[in-house]
């Protein structure tokens, strides 16, 4: 005969579950006490991510997305700024965003900090116009369409191993073939610092016509089978001649020879160790095997 | 009737062996080139046969080979450099162009004005410009008699052959686009322009 002993007594420990589960819920509704999660009674309705966005012009949209994505540019300018170009000076009010912890709050924080970069955005534009050096300003860039203004002086600093640096013209015929040779002595990496100087840049504080006149390169570039942007990783335009480019690295590296080249828009690499120049050889170093292989050389040291 | 029978026999088997000799001796010799200046007619044995007290480099290109036209300012070093201790060919094998001597002396126009887009300098064109229409053809050829039996015909290629003719060295790749593949290239010519001048 089965034992149902034991059968009976779980049935009965259910019952008794369910309707102590019952009465909780009952007392729960009563009350309406919802528990609390530390979300603040005062915290102003946000607006969705997604509407801001779409409600945005193409270009700002895409603004937000770059400097989301790349908050380096908006720390290495906010180091430039000046006492006559910081936020309060400038007209332009920085937004803190709030403390919010909660998963809601952190939508909403993203927003925020995108309107704060966004501030910061239009603020640089006034504090890169404020940078001043005596020794010529170029635009930096790290990273494709990201620039930042920068004195010669401070470009150049910190030489003190060793570095080549390259001067070409934008609009010379000669430089799309010079990073070929350039890429080549790149290949395998260096063991020096890179310094590409790109002269005859556009005259704007804007950079939609730089990056038309980079692309104008690469597209030069691409004729030469330079496809990939290695070569440009870390360049510098300059609205400046190449003349001019050269008179500035002379009065930075203090080698007068550079300043009385003379080699009108041909293309220049420049090997500086321990801060100072030991050798510079024009596009011409493509012709003569003695030179070139001197050239090769100084990539052993 | 016999003896006259005995002769045209003895004249037929002497103009088989005539054709035998004649046809093996044509196998022997290598596809024939064009030299694009000059408009002149050789094969590649006799390009194999110029100047043997020289080490020979040999340059298999194409004017639609974009990586080919690139090493052109670089190869124009080269030759120049080098003048009067290596001889230096340059061979296009554009296939399906005719080759004669009219239409080599045109390509050698056009090729000297595409040169120039590609940086090398006026008046470093590469002296010793030859046409060939099949490149495989070209290719086992240079390679007869060697160690090397690359099927690989792809462009730009080089050769490298010492002063008996001996294949030293190839490179199946473009040589200017890295440093390495640069100095390796320059240091094997050196090395081998040393070992045959003592």
């Amino acid at each position: 005969m089965p034992n149902y002993s034991s059968g009976r007594k779980s049935k009965s420990t259910l019952k008794l579950i369910l309707l102590v589960s019952l009465i909780a819920v009952g007392v729960a509704v009563y009350y309406d006490k919802v528990p609390d999660i530390g979300l603040p009674s005062s915290l102003p309705m946000l607006e969705p991510v997604s509407d801001k966005v779409s409600d945005a012009k193409p270009e700002q949209s895409k603004a937000v997305r770059s400097v989301i994505h790349e908050p380096e540019f908006v720390t290495s300018t906010k180091l430039k700024q000046t006492p006559a170009s910081t936020p309060e000076n400038s007209g332009v009010k920085a937004i803190r965003p709030p403390q919010i912890s909660s998963q809601r709050g952190l939508i909403g924080r993203e927003t925020r900090e995108s309107q704060l970069y966004q501030s910061d955005l239009n603020l640089n534009e006034e504090v890169f116009a404020s940078v001043e050096s005596s020794t010529g300003l170029m635009y930096q860039s790290t990273k494709p369409n990201t620039f930042k203004k920068i004195g010669f002086d401070e470009a150049l600093s910190g030489l003190d191993r060793c570095a080549w640096v390259s001067v070409a013209s934008l609009k010379s015929q000669r430089t799309a073939q010079f990073f070929k040779l350039l890429n080549s002595l790149y290949s395998g990496g260096s063991s020096c610092q890179v310094l590409q100087l790109i002269s005859d840049a556009p005259t704007t504080q804007r950079k939609g016509p730089y990056k038309e006149a980079l692309d104008q390169l690469f597209s030069n570039l691409s004729k030469f089978g330079v496809r990939s942007r290695r070569v440009l990783d870390s360049y510098f335009m300059t609205p400046d001649l190449p003349e001019q480019v050269l008179v500035n690295l002379s009065t930075v590296l203090n080698e007068p020879k550079l300043n009385s080249v003379g080699l009108g828009d041909k293309p220049l690499l420049i090997f500086v160790q321990g801060g100072q120049v030991k050798n510079f050889w024009s596009s011409e170093v493509q012709d003569n095997l003695s030179e070139f292989a001197n050239l090769l050389n100084h990539f052993h040291e | 009737m016999m003896k006259v029978n005995r002769t045209m026999l003895s004249l037929k088997q002497l103009i088989c062996a005539l054709i035998l000799l004649s046809s093996a001796q044509v196998s022997a010799r290598g596809p024939s080139i064009v030299h694009t200046k000059s408009g002149r007619v050789i094969d590649i044995t006799a390009l194999k046969a110029q100047q043997p007290d020289q080490p020979l480099l040999v340059m298999l290109w194409a004017t639609h080979c974009k990586p080919c036209m690139i090493e052109g300012r670089f190869m124009a070093m080269i030759s120049k450099h080098f003048k009067a201790r290596l001889h230096f060919a340059a061979i296009q094998v554009d296939e399906g162009v005719s080759i004669n001597p009219a239409s080599a002396r045109k390509i050698y126009e056009k090729l000297k004005s595409k040169l120039t887009s590609y940086g090398v300098p006026k008046g470093s064109i590469l002296p010793d410009a030859y046409l060939a229409d099949y490149s495989n053809e070209v290719w086992a050829e240079l390679q007869r008699g060697s160690r090397f039996n690359s099927k690989d015909t792809s462009i730009p290629l080089f050769a490298l052959f010492n002063r008996d003719r001996k294949l030293i060295k190839i490179w199946t790749q473009a040589i200017y686009e890295d440093r390495h593949m640069i100095v390796d290239f320059i240091s094997e010519i050196e090395r081998v322009l040393h070992k045959e001048n003592g």
